[in-house]
């Protein structure tokens, strides 16, 4: 059964028809050309699909769409775009952050969701931050040096 | 599978709408998942009732259990159904063991979406929550599908079976004062199922114990709690009184032999009943 459902992607309001209990990582990419957002696990475990749904870090395989509905979704690609996305994207390129790229989307937001409430983490804190992303490459180290780098990088960006 | 969602507004629709053929839906991070244990044919999500939401300090209004043995408090802490792990991590008034167990689940992300309510609705015998309510003597506030409140411990709601099964969960109720409480999870990784969580609460001497086994149980400790209530037991007595329960069916497991696990689950609950009778955290 098929239900109008809108909501605010990265900041455009989309709106579409289509069965609410579908998963909102499906509609993502399938519908609304966010590939971006990269299906892992299926369980909510790897951190893959992640997105902010109303400024807070969730795993969208595991949200059904119509739950969303009103809701404000950010994507990799709004997150990008984002004067902090970008330094952070920038960092994890210059630091050598990504190896096969896979967990990268959900990594970048784990590091903006963590940056935007605290801007000067720790790297115990970074690792907290990213707990919730899983890097079959096991290149985590190089992950953390360039979220460390987008911190300094950023300076006020992260304070606003 | 799924065919219908319904997302209720109130508590008292929430509540009129379960039935055998349908689950609530709160944070989603159990009925959503590949390979879920939940079936429904359909889905009332209960995440935009305002009701379900909220940490604060409250009179308690619960009436006193004299088969559980809990007792009424002046003021208890109420803890919203929908609040999530990440809400109790970062609520100033929530007490650190509780924190602790929430912290049990690894992942940030999944912290921001799993719940409470939905945790404990779950009874799941890899719990992260349930072995530690049960050792601080917490209580559920729940709603039947007629609107009546209903309260029930946390150690009855868990012996009930699926009696409670269509109520909907609106909060957990915590004394303010538990005593000590001290728990240990054992996985294999941060993110894996626990094999064991074991909990242990001591207040004014009376011990409560509870432990989730993987593919075993999930567990009040009735009988060894007394037994540690009256008296200290070393690690053999421990290890014999865990051989002797003959409820608890170990199963030999990716998560360890039988023998390993009973060893396992003795020497935890024999460390943290030390910790929690000499009034260490």
């Amino acid at each position: 059964m098929e239900a109008n459902i809108s909501f605010r992607l990265n900041g455009e309001m989309v709106s579409i028809s289509t069965d609410p209990l579908r998963r909102l990582l499906d509609v993502l990419r399938e519908d609304l050309g966010c590939i971006g957002t990269k299906e892992g696990c299926s369980e909510g475990e790897c951190g893959a699909c992640s997105i902010l749904l109303n400024g807070h870090m969730v795993t969208s395989c595991i949200i059904p769409v119509g739950a969303v509905d009103g809701q404000d979704v950010m994507t990799i690609e709004g997150v990008s775009k984002t004067e902090g996305g970008k330094i952070i994207v920038q960092a994890f390129a210059d630091g050598g952050a990504v190896q096969c790229g896979f967990c990268i989307p959900g990594m970048v937001i784990a590091a903006y969701y963590l940056l935007s409430n605290n801007p000067n983490p720790t790297e115990e804190e970074i690792r907290l931050g990213i707990s919730g992303n899983i890097c079959r490459c096991t290149g985590y180290d190089l992950v953390v040096e360039s979220i460390k780098l987008a911190a300094q990088r950023g300076g006020d960006v992260w304070k606003r | 599978m799924a065919e219908k969602l319904i997302i209720a507004t109130t508590m008292a629709e929430a509540a009129s709408l379960k039935n055998s053929d349908s689950a609530f839906l709160a944070g989603g991070t159990e009925i959503n998942r590949l390979g879920s244990s939940v079936a429904a044919a359909t889905l009332v999500s209960i995440g935009r009732i305002e009701d379900l939401d909220g940490i604060s300090i409250i009179e308690d209004q619960t009436p006193a259990c004299s088969q559980s043995g809990c007792s009424k408090e002046g003021k208890i802490l109420r803890i919203g159904a929908m609040c999530t792990f990440q809400d109790v991590v970062e609520s100033d008034l929530v007490p650190a063991y509780l924190k602790e167990a929430c912290r049990f689940m690894a992942s940030r992300t999944k912290r921001n979406m799993a719940t409470i309510g939905g945790n404990v609705a779950l009874k799941r015998d890899d719990s992260y929550l349930y072995p530690t309510l049960l050792a601080a003597g917490a209580k559920l506030q729940m709603l039947d599908r007629d609107g009546n409140t209903v309260y029930k411990c946390a150690k009855r709601y868990l012996e009930s079976g699926d009696l409670y099964r269509d109520n909907l969960i609106v909060a957990i109720l915590l004394p303010l004062d538990a005593g000590v409480v001290c728990s240990k999870r054992i996985a294999n990784t941060a993110q894996s199922h626990a094999a064991l969580t074991v909990s242990v609460g001591c207040k004014d001497g009376k011990v409560r114990l509870g432990a989730a086994i993987k593919n075993t149980a999930l567990v009040y400790m009735a009988e060894l709690s007394e037994k540690l209530s009256s008296c200290d037991m070393d690690d053999k007595e421990i290890l014999d009184a865990v051989c002797a329960n003959k409820s608890l069916v170990f199963e030999n497991d990716i998560f360890g032999s039988p023998e390993y696990k009973r060893y396992l689950l003795s020497v935890i609950i024999s460390d943290l009943a030390k910790q929690a009778k000499g009034g260490k955290r």
